[in-house]
């Protein structure tokens, strides 16, 4: 069970910092990290730069995206970034703009 | 209202401003400002150093900051709270931290609104009766200590004072010991400046040490 979640009608202007789970319906601006895994739902709006251990994507990201795991994108979601990660998929449907870098 | 719409996990810190429309739960930090339409409650393990902007606002943790509710701020046993109040409605709990101003709007609320809600809050008959059992005994006792403790040091002193010269004559018999310290301060303009500022600064002393325990 996630112990964070910025609720659909929730605005965050800063900066979020967690060691845990952070699941987003509504939106943040500014800069969102975890220890844990990042779930950005369909709806739900990040202009930030992203660093968790995994972030999946169904809704709107702006900004760069660090994971030290993965991240998935997935269909309806729409990434405008860069991406670095060890794993990356995007599924069909998804829309993605930027540079990934998987440590090659 | 079960569900609240966001929840602030005891692992998360948020600097910067939370605003929007639904219930706030936080368990976390958060250093900034929070403006929500909906109920914020801040939990036990909440620090929050923020002005608050909410139709209803409850604390149970630490919190720096001034609330401002258009219906009402409870703050319950076990919080600590800093800062002003400005709701049509406040609650403090007994076991409640607070030092701050309090606004409460003045006569626009009718008195009627508030007795129907307070009954609404869940966790209050709980909190409530177990804090008054803790500080009840407490008044009870340090009076007793208080009112059987000086009579007999004041008695003493003044016997020994008044051993020297002849006892007093001039202090009429009295019937009761608590009667004699009290006439002997009054009457004698001698010996009484040593004596009296010695039982104020025992008395005081008796209060600091039991105030600092």
């Amino acid at each position: 069970m996630a112990s964070t979640v910025i609720g659909q009608g929730i605005t965050i202007e800063g900066e979020v910092t967690a060691d845990e789970e952070v699941i987003v319906q509504g939106i943040i601006r500014g800069k969102l990290t975890t220890q844990d895994a990042v779930v950005v739902e369909a709806g739900a709006t990040i202009e930030a730069d992203v660093s968790a251990a995994s972030v999946v994507v169904g809704g709107n990201v702006t900004g760069d995206v660090t994971a030290s795991d993965r991240v998935d994108l997935q269909a309806g979601g729409k990434l405008v970034g860069d991406v670095k990660a060890a794993r990356l998929t995007i599924a069909d449907g998804a829309s993605f703009k930027g540079n990934v870098d998987m440590d090659v | 209202m079960a569900d609240s719409e966001a929840i602030i996990g005891q692992g998360t810190f948020i600097r910067g401003n939370v605003r929007g429309d639904g219930d706030l739960n936080v368990a976390g930090r958060i250093e900034g400002t929070i403006e929500v339409r909906g109920e914020v409650v801040f939990e036990e393990t909440s620090i929050i150093q923020s002005e608050v902007t909410a139709d209803r606002i409850v604390v149970r943790g630490a919190l720096a900051g001034d609330l401002h509710a258009s219906d009402s701020v409870v703050l319950e046993a076990g919080c600590k709270v800093v800062g002003d109040l400005d709701a049509p409605r406040i609650r403090i709990d007994e076991g409640a931290l607070f030092r701050g101003r309090i606004e409460m709007g003045g006569g626009e609320q009718s008195p009627t609104p508030a007795r129907k809600a307070a009954p609404q809050a869940r966790t209050t008959p709980r909190t409530a009766p177990a804090t008054p059992a803790r500080t009840a005994p407490a008044p009870r006792v340090a009076p007793r200590a208080r009112a059987a403790e000086p009579p007999p040091e004041v008695e003493q002193e003044q016997e020994q004072e008044a051993a020297p010269p002849p006892p007093p004559p001039p202090v009429p018999k009295p019937r009761k010991p608590r009667a004699t310290a009290q006439a002997a301060e009054a009457t004698d303009d001698g010996p009484p400046p040593p004596v009296v500022p010695a039982l104020r600064k025992k008395s005081k002393g008796a209060v600091r040490k039991r105030g600092a325990r």
